[in-house]
């Protein structure tokens, strides 16, 4: 287990340094710079900005910099907002991502979880019809559609939460409903055909067999191999999400770091760009050991224990 | 039937139970975990983008400006109302040596906000640093007109040799090399609001400010909440307390927030929301758009045939209605543009008639074209003077293009005009904009033309390396002078990106900046436009237009032609 | 495995499933017929009619320019299904066969594969999109079907790892099960009982991921033009006519129709896949022969 994980920590850091490397390069192979605008400053000012942010160095120099710079966490400042460092951005936005995210992680798996096995436990009848409506609902409608009618359902028809904000505790419910549809449409149906395949086993026969019910079958026998799909993907959508989703912190305006991803990039921010990534991949990297821990317990077979 | 649903609910029931405790545990999370909620403040203005910087050297944009002018205050100010500048930190200023020398008298007693003398050294100081080529900013240019400013900035002078003086530590001179008519209202602006020397290498955080409200705190991509400066001795008698900025990017969410209430002022409403606020009496009150010193504009490329032919880009122009763009692609809330510099008499006029407020008088010394046209145009768009000057007759355009040796439809000789590529940055406006262009053009002149897209840093790298045929721009205005519009495009100019170069329309801005005559400097940029839209390289397209929704409630919001709202000015009805 | 023609049937005689096959059968052939409808072009507004409500003259509304809604949804039906499809495909070539060669393979293989999967998955989407998007600038793949091509471009870089990951997974289980095990010691060779035996076991779980794919790639191309980068005007998607309902959604009054039809195209097709893949995986499924 020790050697495993050992094993697993060194993986993670050449993929974040493959990321970050990657990353460097592609930002800087795009065209446009950070001080670009329609009204362009002459020439001499341009290069003065940019020998302020040493982006008149050569590019690998730069590239061992912002190397260095990330390994030692001191990144310097922002391109866009220079009265503000990398690090205190980042560090600003995280609370508010990392709350919506863990609760409508929470809350994802958890009504996923049980409208799983209510569909699977009534099979081919009408309650699994409306979880597989539901669970094709949840993930065919794009966010901003959904969160924009739930504004206007929920804070103007029914005015009971704020359109946007985030100071007030009765502020994070929409968006935390809003973000948690998703993942609970997606993880009740991959539970739901995880536990019907599972159900058809051999132990599942057994267990009904030896006069274990439906239901005790479905979450004693089966629960265990039928998560397995969804603990695949549960790292990758934690990520996602503790990462921010862009379109729900821009709706309801909260400050979180999910908008770092497109408007770094858009702006030219390399730093600031750089930094979310480096965070997205590390968040990842973690939340995937996690999983694939995970998934041993609930299937020794595919085992880690190598 | 009967089993079944008991088996459901014995099967639920520890799910549930489950939930509830989650949904308790989390509320009890959330109550630790949110910040306290701030009392609102006596002002809410949903700011759009979260400000880039709030150092005067280093910003800007719009959102940037509205937060560092009530942190600062420059040594004038502008009337709310008329837009004429009005005492600041100086009490008097004075011109002299035809238009070259001002001197303004500082106020006594004037403080920073940590108790600092604020003293014309300041001022000084601050505006060498603007220039200081060293030091980037992006706005040092608007003091290029300085005495030795241009040089220092080209490497050939020094800061010493700059012409900013200060006799005495309330008397502030600047001299120039030719007359700034519009240097008043520069005072007013951003870019030349006084920096404490603790932020001289570029700070904005922690640094004193000499405005009537100083930073209170700043929650990245939250809000900017500033309170009352205790140290504020300046003219303005200000009437909120507190003054809360939210970052707020969607457009949408910017009007639910207003809507709710949680917003007094929300700058900017998306287009496509117009009707719908319109067509509500209550909303209608709350929302001002007004004319806004901005011009939306294609570029044509001159190194690209057949954009190099002055005879096929006044075909081009001629096949454009401006009109029907306005009207059915736009919305119906721009102002078609047929001349460069935006917002002439005759289109001000016209929108006075339609009941919306005068704003003539908030332009002293602006005037766009007004000049006899040649081509026929919608009747109820020609006032004074026959204003267009850019027409729509596409039975002109093509005869233009026939005598000229080129083939036009139904015909089969003369050379066939090249195809070429419209360039937009994405955007659906822009997008619809283009494919209206491309349709008009094949219709009325059978020229093929492609349209490409691009994100908006790739779209400034690509029109500035000269790498398209045509390209959508947009420029709004620096002061309210022609001049702003029209030294754009002199050959030397950084943001010509045309390669254009015409001897007599650049000796006819450099005319126009030199004279310090009101009625000749108007005459020369009149002449100038003129050739610019006769062989120049541009397409304007329409006028820009401001939009705000603002409290009815709240005093002192005045229609203006820059957009520019002090909020020393702003009250609630019963203060 | 059963014949196509049982499966065939066996789809239509569940009314509920049928109607699915029907929905996207029809949506298919609307897409390949769209070329030839006298349809409205973006660019011909009419802001007399704007924003009118479903009436006989305009079936489905019309949007803020005063367009036909009902052109615009059958204009964005081609472009939607081509990105689904898109999506599918790299998902089907790329995903299965990386997954199967991975998951198949010695450990140290499966190991470097694998590595290469994260490393992709590791880079946020947004970002990549952007990037590869100004990366690929004047070259003839960005003028491409409306800016399509760098669409596909970015699915077939991105839309592939989730599908190798679960095949990839799902092989390694079959490969140590008993049956699996036998027949390799029985000399059958790897590869065979890779693509002979572990293969067919994979067809339910891949219908599946297929299913979930397919929203996803619709939804990306719907949330890319949200934030502007999607499909650029003429072109229309379902995607844009979501994101021009999006941003007329206000307190004061709502163009109901601009939300609800569009959000109908895309529920129901999504909603069809869901019900006729069920119905496929159910048949193909080997253990139920």
């Amino acid at each position: 287990m020790t050697r495993f994980l050992l094993h697993r920590t060194l993986a993670s850091l050449v993929t974040i340094w493959a990321v970050f490397t990657l990353s460097f390069l592609v930002i800087r192979s795009a065209p446009g710079g950070p001080f670009d605008a329609e009204r362009d400053p002459p020439a001499a000012v341009k290069a003065a900005i940019e020998a302020r942010y040493q982006l008149n160095q050569p590019l690998w120099q730069q590239y061992l910099d912002q190397g260095w710079s990330w390994i030692t966490l001191d990144p310097g400042p922002s391109l866009r907002q220079p009265d503000h460092d990398v690090a205190t951005i980042l560090s600003a936005g995280i609370p508010a991502s990392f709350l919506l995210g863990t609760l409508a992680l929470l809350l994802g798996v958890l009504m996923g979880m049980g409208l799983g096995i209510i569909a699977a436990w009534q099979q081919g009848r009408w309650p699994d019809r409306l979880v597989t409506i539901f669970a094709s609902m949840g993930i065919s409608l794009p966010l901003y559609v959904i969160a924009g009618l739930a504004i206007l359902l929920f804070a103007f028809h029914l005015p009971i939460f704020p359109p946007a904000g985030w100071t007030d505790p009765i502020a994070v419910v929409l968006p935390v409903l809003c973000l948690a549809l998703a993942p609970a449409a997606q993880v009740a149906r991959l539970l739901r055909s995880g536990l019907i395949e599972a159900g058809q086993e051999d132990f599942a026969r057994t267990a009904r067999s030896k006069g274990r019910g439906q239901v005790g079958t479905l979450i004693f026998h089966c629960l265990r191999p039928a998560s397995i799909p969804v603990a695949s993907t549960l790292g990758p959508t934690a990520a996602a999400m503790l990462t921010g989703s862009l379109v729900i912190e821009q709706i309801f305006a909260i400050p979180g770091i999910g908008m770092h991803f497109i408007q770094g990039a858009m702006n030219r921010d390399y730093p600031l760009v750089l930094g979310a990534v480096l965070l997205y991949t590390i968040l990842l990297q973690v939340l995937t050991l996690l999983g694939d821990l995970l998934m041993g317990w609930l299937d020794p077979r595919a085992g880690v224990n190598r | 039937m009967q089993r079944r649903w008991t088996t459901f609910w014995s099967s639920s029931t520890p799910i549930l139970a489950v939930l509830a405790t989650c949904g308790i545990s989390i509320f009890a999370f959330l109550q630790v975990a949110l910040p306290d909620l701030p009392k609102r403040a006596d002002l809410v203005i949903g700011n759009g983008t979260d400000p880039g910087s709030l150092h005067p050297h280093r910003a800007s944009g719009i959102p940037e400006g509205r937060v560092i002018r009530a942190l600062h205050e420059g040594l004038l100010l502008l009337d709310p109302e008329t837009l004429e500048p009005i005492p600041g930190c100086a009490t008097s200023w004075e011109v002299s040596d035809e238009g070259k020398r001002w001197t303004f008298r500082l106020q006594e007693g004037l403080l920073w906000s940590n108790g600092d003398p604020l003293t014309a050294e300041d001022f000084r100081r601050s505006w060498l640093d603007l220039i200081d080529p060293l030091q980037g900013a992006p706005y040092g240019d608007l003091l290029e007109a300085v005495t030795g400013a241009k040089e220092w900035r080209n490497g050939e002078g020094q800061r010493s040799d700059v012409g900013i003086e200060t006799p005495d530590s309330l008397t502030f001179v600047v001299k120039l090399n030719r007359p700034l008519p519009w240097l008043p209202f520069l005072c007013t602006q951003t870019p030349l609001q006084p920096v404490h020397i603790q932020g001289r290498d570029g700070t904005a955080l922690g640094v004193p400010t000499n405005g009537p409200w100083q930073l209170e705190k700043w929650d990245l991509r939250d809000r900017i909440r500033l309170v009352r400066s205790p140290n504020y001795r300046g003219p303005a008698k200000v009437h909120m307390e507190s003054v809360d900025f939210l970052a707020i990017e969607s457009g949408n969410t910017l009007v639910n927030l207003f809507a709710n209430g949680s917003l007094d002022w929300a700058v900017g409403v998306p287009p496509v929301l117009m009707p719908f606020l319109q067509q509500n009496p209550e909303w209608n009150q709350a929302l001002r758009t007004d004319p806004y010193l901005g011009i939306s504009f294609y570029r044509l490329n001159f190194a690209r045939a057949p954009l190099d032919d002055s005879e096929v880009r006044k075909a081009l122009s001629l096949c454009l209605d401006r009109n029907a763009l306005c009207r059915d692609i736009l919305g119906g809330n721009l102002q078609p543009a047929w001349g460069f510099v935006p917002w002439p008499k005759p289109a001000l006029n016209a929108h006075e008639q339609l009941g919306n407020p005068s704003l003539s008088s908030a332009l002293p010394g602006y005037s766009g074209m007004a000049k006899t046209t040649e081509a026929p145009v919608e009747a109820a768009l020609i006032s004074e003077e026959g204003w267009p000057k850019l027409g729509y007759d596409p039975q002109k355009a093509r005869s233009i293009l026939a005598e000229a040796g080129w083939r036009v439809p139904n015909s089969d000789s003369g050379r066939p005009i090249p195809p070429f590529e419209i360039l937009h940055s994405s955007g659906s406006t822009h997008a619809l904009v283009a494919e209206w262009m491309q349709s008009s053009w094949a219709r009325e002149l059978g020229i093929e033309t492609q349209i490409r897209s691009m994100e908006w840093r790739t779209f400034l790298q690509t029109q500035r390396s000269f790498d398209y045929d045509i390209s959508r721009s947009s420029w709004i205005a620096d002061f309210p002078d022609p001049a702003t519009f029209l030294e754009l495009f002199t050959t030397t100019a950084t943001n010509n990106r045309t390669g254009w170069s015409d001897t007599e329309y650049d000796r006819l801005v450099e005319e126009a900046r030199l004279s310090s005559d009101p009625q000749q400097r108007m005459k020369l940029w009149q002449s100038a436009e003129e050739i610019l839209l006769d062989r120049g390289p541009i397409l304007p397209l329409w006028s820009t237009t401001s939009s705000n929704l603002v409290s009815p409630a709240l005093e002192g919001f005045f229609a203006n032609p820059l957009d520019q709202h002090d909020l020393r000015s702003l009250k609630w009805k019963s203060q | 495995m059963k014949r196509p023609k049982a499966v065939f049937s066996a789809i239509l005689s569940d009314p509920v499933t049928a109607l699915g096959f029907v929905w996207l059968t029809a949506i298919s052939l609307t897409a390949l017929v769209m070329p030839l409808l006298p349809l409205q072009l973006s660019y011909e507004t009419d802001s007399s009619v704007a924003l009118t409500a479903p009436s006989s003259e305009h079936w489905f509304g019309t949007d803020a320019l005063g367009r036909d809604l009902f052109s615009r949804i059958l204009r964005g039906t081609q472009i939607s299904l081509a990105c689904g499809i898109a999506g599918a495909l790299t998902a089907l070539i790329l995903g299965v066969g990386y997954g199967l060669v991975s998951g198949g393979g010695s450990e140290r293989r499966d190991h470097w594969l694998m590595r290469f999967v994260d490393l992709i998955d590791s880079i946020p989407l947004v970002f990549l999109v952007i990037l590869i998007a100004s990366a690929l600038r004047g070259t003839a793949l960005e003028a491409s079907g409306g800016g399509l091509g760098v669409f596909f471009v970015i699915l077939g870089v991105v839309y592939w790892t989730p599908m190798a990951r679960v095949v990839r997974g799902e092989t390694r289980v079959l490969a140590r099960r008993e049956w699996a095990l036998a027949a390799t010691a029985l000399g059958v060779p790897p590869q065979r009982v890779l693509y002979r035996e572990i293969l067919p076991n994979l067809v339910p779980t891949i219908i599946v991921t297929i299913t979930l794919i397919v929203p996803r790639v619709l939804l990306f191309e719907a949330f890319l033009s949200f934030l502007g980068l999607g499909v650029q005007s003429p072109a229309v998607s379902w995607g844009t006519l979501a994101r021009d309902a999006f941003e007329v959604l206000n307190p004061v009054k709502t163009a109901w129709w601009l939300i609800l039809y569009p959000s109908l195209a895309l529920a129901f097709t999504l909603l069809a896949l869901n019900v006729v893949g069920d119905q496929l995986r159910r048949e193909l499924d080997p253990k139920q022969r």
